[in-house]
C-alpha cells in the first residue's frame, strides 16, 4: 500500500498514531498483557485491511460492497494500526529479559507475539472482504 | 514537572506513576510523531515492490536501539522526569517501531491458509523459509538492538568497568527520596 504526500494524509496519519499509541497505554496500563492485546489487534485489523485492499485490486469485485479507498486504508494502516502495534516495548522486553536470565520467558514472549499475530492476520483477511470472490 | 524519584526498579518502560491525564496527550503526541517518521521513512526508502520490507525492519532496529538506550539513560540519570520515558517510549517509538507489517508479510507463506490473493497487494510472495527467515531477522537483531541500547547508556552514561558496582554505589543520591 502507498499513498501520495497530502496534508490529508499527514494529518490522517498523526491522527492515526495518536489515536494508536494512546489505545496501546490504555491497554498496557489496564490490562494484564496489554502490549500483546494491542500488537494482536493491529494484526488483525492490518489483516482485514490488505483483505480489503486485495478486493479493491480485483477487477470484478466491484459488487455492492462498500470499501473505502485506497489512500483511506493506506492511511489508517500506517498511522492508526502501525502505532497500535508495536516492536521496540517488545524487543526491549526481552532483551531485558534475556540479559536478566529469564531466557524461557524471552523466547516465550517473541513466540506468544508471533502465534497471535498469525493467528489475528489469517483471521482479520478471513474476515474481510476476500470470500465473496470466490 | 517534579523530577522522578529514583528508579527502584531500574531500566523499564513503567508508566503508571504519572496520572493518565498527563500522559495521555503526550504519548498520543509522541504517537503522532512516531507515525509521521515512519511515513516519512518509507517515502525515503519506498517498499514497493521490495521482496520483503526492508524499511520497517531498519525503523524497527533503530526504534529498538533507541528506546534501550532512552529506558538506559534514564535509569541512569535518575534526575529524568517522569513523563520522558513513557512519552518517547510508549508515545513515539512505541508508535515509530511496528509489529503487524511483519506479521503481514508471513501470511501469504502460511500453510493452508489459502491467502494467495494477499501476494498481490503485500510484498512479492516469498517461500516459507524466506519468510521466517525475515521474521527470525527482525526478531533476532531487534532484541540485539534492543540490548546493546541499554548496555550503551549505562557505558556511557553510566559504568560497566569492573568495579562498577562500587562505583554506582558511591553515586551520590542513588537511594532517593523515600
Amino acid at each position: 500500500m502507498t499513498t501520495t504526500v497530502s496534508l490529508a494524509v499527514v494529518l490522517g496519519i498523526a491522527l492515526g498514531g495518536a489515536f494508536g499509541a494512546a489505545m496501546r497505554l490504555l491497554l498496557d496500563r489496564y490490562l494484564r498483557g496489554g502490549v500483546l492485546i494491542a500488537n494482536t489487534l493491529g494484526c488483525f485489523v492490518l489483516g482485514f485491511l490488505f483483505g480489503e485492499f486485495s478486493v479493491l485490486q480485483a477487477e470484478d469485485a466491484t459488487m455492492d460492497l462498500w470499501i473505502p479507498s485506497e489512500p483511506v486504508l493506506a492511511v489508517v494502516a500506517i498511522g492508526l494500526v502501525g502505532a497500535l502495534s508495536t516492536f521496540s516495548t517488545v524487543s526491549l522486553r526481552v532483551a531485558q529479559l534475556w540479559m536478566d536470565g529469564r531466557r524461557g520467558r524471552a523466547l516465550f514472549t517473541w513466540t506468544s507475539h508471533v502465534l497471535c499475530g498469525i493467528t489475528a492476520g489469517v483471521l482479520g483477511v478471513a474476515v474481510s472482504g476476500m470470500q465473496a470472490l470466490g | 514537572m517534579v523530577p522522578a524519584p529514583a528508579d527502584p526498579q531500574p531500566q523499564t518502560l513503567d508508566h503508571r506513576r504519572i496520572p493518565l491525564r498527563t500522559l495521555l496527550p503526550l504519548v498520543a503526541l509522541g504517537g503522532a510523531v512516531g507515525a509521521l517518521l515512519r511515513f516519512g521513512l518509507g517515502e525515503l526508502l519506498p517498499e514497493q515492490g521490495m521482496k520483503f520490507p526492508w524499511t520497517t525492519l531498519l525503523v524497527n532496529i533503530s526504534g529498538s536501539a533507541a528506546l534501550g538506550l532512552l529506558v538506559g539513560v534514564a535509569a541512569v540519570r535518575t534526575k529524568t522526569p517522569a513523563w520522558v520515558v513513557p512519552t518517547l517510549g510508549t508515545g513515539l517509538l512505541g508508535a515509530y517501531t511496528t509489529f503487524s507489517t511483519i506479521i503481514i508479510v508471513l501470511l501469504p507463506s502460511v500453510p493452508g491458509a489459502a491467502l494467495d490473493s494477499l501476494t498481490t497487494v503485500t510484498y512479492v510472495s516469498p517461500g516459507i523459509l524466506e519468510a521466517g527467515a525475515y521474521l527470525m531477522i527482525s526478531l533476532i537483531f531487534g532484541t540485539m538492538a534492543a540490548a546493546a541500547g541499554l548496555v550503551c547508556a549505562r557505558g556511557i552514561f553510566g559504568y560497566l568497568g569492573q568495579d562498577a558496582e562500587r562505583r554506582a554505589a558511591g553515586r551520590g543520591g542513588t537511594g532517593g527520596p523515600s
